[in-house]
């Protein structure tokens, strides 16, 4: 698709913006510049892991006519599952530059931690059905449970236990807490990589497709 | 092939910005080379207190423009594994096309 194509036009503006356009931040100074890197990290990985959890319910709601939905799944999975380690790499330099230590079990770092772990058994259990013809299934209905679960970990654990993560973009007081400058980078970041998560997503899943076909044209011969 | 390129040429674009920012720091982080530079001299100066462990600006600069390079350079890995797969797709295509002939 033409639109993803834009993702090599925004990312490049996103990186510029994120080191010249945007001002430091009061309080965090130029540690504040891994917002722009961490935040639409994190945010594709949830994006990824959601459309995976969707893609296991089709497969399972579709059956034998799911086209491949469980490989989709497990596509967005594991792109899910590198920005996931990306954003929990760069969250722990932050944590360094911003309150003196790499990990301090903070309840969004705890959380992430049991969500990336998840993933770990999911891929497992993926890897270990190679040769089961109910693979699809199986792992489907997994990735449901674990689509369920994110959202508990993500978005109500660090909220009911006290965090020194800052208020999320998502907040009870229902307002964007940044300035200007600071909003209109993070925006352009927060595209920039949720376009790169769509362009990686259909160009696997155009490899498995093809693979599958080569797989079938070589069985029939 | 060519996202592989594009990878390369947004990593040398951020080591690009990278020099940029450490040759004229005080202007440029505010887009304004003129009355903002002491302003952001009082950020960009904070003296490194070495009992706290507390970095310097600078250095949270340079770990900040490091940990994107890396961000970037586990994505440009990614992206040459799958042009790699389907290297070998195109590969397997083309074997099985002369075989048939």
């Amino acid at each position: 698709m033409i639109v993803l194509r834009l993702v090599y036009l925004f990312m490049p503006v996103g990186i510029i913006l994120a080191f010249l356009y945007a001002p430091a931040e009061r309080l965090m100074g130029e540690a504040s510049r891994m917002l722009y890197f961490h935040v639409p990290l994190a945010w594709v990985s949830v994006l990824a892991f959601l459309i995976a959890g969707v893609a296991s319910v089709m497969h399972l709601v579709r059956g034998d006519d799911s086209r491949n939905l469980d490989i989709k799944a497990y596509n967005s999975a594991s792109l899910g599952f590198l920005f996931v380690v990306l954003a929990t790499a760069a969250g722990s330099l932050w944590s360094r530059m911003a309150w003196n230590a790499f990990w301090n079990w903070d309840p969004r770092q705890s959380s992430i931690i049991i969500l990336l772990l998840i993933y770990v058994a999911y891929f497992s259990l993926w890897n270990a059905l190679e040769n089961n013809p109910n693979r699809g299934r199986i792992t489907s209905v997994y990735l449901i449970f674990a689509m369920v679960s994110m959202p508990f970990f993500v978005f109500i654990i660090p909220r009911v236990f006290l965090s020194l993560h800052p208020d999320t973009l998502i907040n009870p007081r229902g307002t964007v807490l940044l300035g200007d400058r600071m909003k209109v980078t993070l925006m352009i970041c927060l595209i920039s990589f949720t376009l790169l998560y769509f362009d990686l997503f259909f160009m696997k899943n155009r490899i498995s497709r093809m693979e599958q076909r080569l797989e079938e044209s070589l069985d029939n011969e | 092939m060519k996202r592989t390129i594009t990878a390369i040429a947004l990593t040398a674009l951020l080591i690009s910005t990278f020099f940029w920012n450490t040759g004229t720091t005080d202007g440029l982080l505010y887009g304004n080379t003129g009355p903002a530079a002491p302003v952001v001299k009082e950020y960009g100066g904070r003296p490194e207190n070495p009992a706290s462990g507390a970095l310097s600006e600078e250095v949270k600069l340079y770990a900040v423009t490091a940990t994107v390079l890396a961000i970037w350079s586990v994505l440009g890995v990614y992206l040459f594994l799958l042009d790699r797969r389907i290297r070998r797709l195109e590969n397997r295509i083309d074997n099985s096309i002369r075989g048939n002939e």
